[in-house]
């Protein structure tokens, strides 16, 4: 009985899951029972750290600065947020607000195959791995809750 | 480069391991030098391997002897070979069992630090579980739904916003 594996081999052949699922049969899986609904964070971050690993690179710039500077995150667990890290002296001109606007955009194989403009520097787990299975499926990201906004290159 | 064949023992060589239920089996002396914790049961005639009874390690001893010729990953391909779900056509019916007889292989496999069985027996699982849905996934597994008709609910308004995905 799968239940009765220990929690690390289950999560396991959770990770194989949602390795080649997407992010609603992702959804569907937390719905089976409570322990695996449980293990939701963990699964997420290790998608993202996973994807952040793989072929796919999540650079950010800022949005009038043509320089990319490549970013590692740092993972909260306790607020399931991924950080990452921005030299703030490369920022050249006062924004607007208090956010800071970035680019995020996806390079595979050298090719620019999708962006989204980000407010801010944190950005809770399950967004970003949402982000990400969205580029990865080169599924049209929509429906951005709070702390995201959608933009095209039209709009920069 | 280690095409993970070269390693002190000749092929002749042999040696024995016992089960917990006390039975032995005569392996290739290359396969227990490829899984440290087989070679550290290498003891004599007394020595056993606790928690993996005669018909399971018959099984794990049967896929180590297959994969015996198989290039030894290096940690670096534990990622790219994570990435997949593909299995083999051998390793595909190697597991094609009971699903009882498929998680004492994953917790065996575990046990003994066989890591690319751990994998195969994880990404079997996984494909099992592909396309299914909540109550397939309880039906097949015998999984007992523990979620109150209310929090099912909650949950189906908070995965709303993901249908149109």
């Amino acid at each position: 009985m799968i239940q009765n594996l220990p929690n690390e081999l289950q999560i396991g052949i959770l990770n194989y899951v949602i390795t080649e699922s997407n992010f609603q049969y992702f959804c569907t899986l937390r719905t089976v029972c409570k322990k695996w609904n449980a293990f939701v964070p963990l699964l997420i971050h290790n998608a993202v750290i996973s994807e952040l690993n793989s072929g796919l690179k999540l650079a950010f710039t800022y949005w009038s600065d043509l320089k990319i500077k490549k970013l590692s995150p740092t993972y909260n667990d306790y607020t399931k947020t991924f950080t990452f890290q921005f030299d703030n002296n490369r920022i050249s001109r006062p924004f607007s607000d208090n956010k800071i606007n970035f680019v995020a955009f996806i390079q595979k194989s050298g090719e620019n195959i999708s962006h989204v403009k980000l407010h801010s520097f944190t950005i809770e787990a399950w967004k970003l791995y949402y982000i990400l299975d969205c580029l990865k499926f080169d599924t049209k990201i929509s429906y951005l809750k709070k702390g995201f906004r959608y933009a095209t290159w039209a709009d920069l | 480069m280690d095409n993970g064949t070269s390693n002190s023992a000749s092929e002749n060589e042999t040696i024995t391991l016992k089960s917990c239920d006390g039975i032995e089996f005569h392996i290739d002396a290359r396969i227990a030098n490829r899984y440290t914790l087989l070679n550290n049961w290498n003891g004599g005639e007394s020595a056993c391997i606790p928690n993996v009874n005669g018909k399971v390690l018959e099984k794990v001893l049967e896929w180590c002897e297959h994969h015996i010729n198989d290039p030894q990953l290096n940690c670096g391909d534990d990622d790219s070979r994570r990435r997949n779900t593909i299995i083999e056509e051998w390793d595909e019916n190697f597991l094609s069992c009971d699903q009882d007889m498929l998680f004492e292989i994953i917790l065996a496999a575990n046990y003994l630090e066989i890591k690319p069985l751990l994998d195969l027996g994880c990404k079997t699982v996984a494909n099992m579980m592909k396309s299914k849905s909540p109550e397939e996934i309880r039906s097949a597994f015998n999984i007992d739904n523990d979620y109150t008709p209310e929090e099912e609910e909650q949950f189906r308004k908070e995965n709303e916003w993901a249908e149109d995905y």
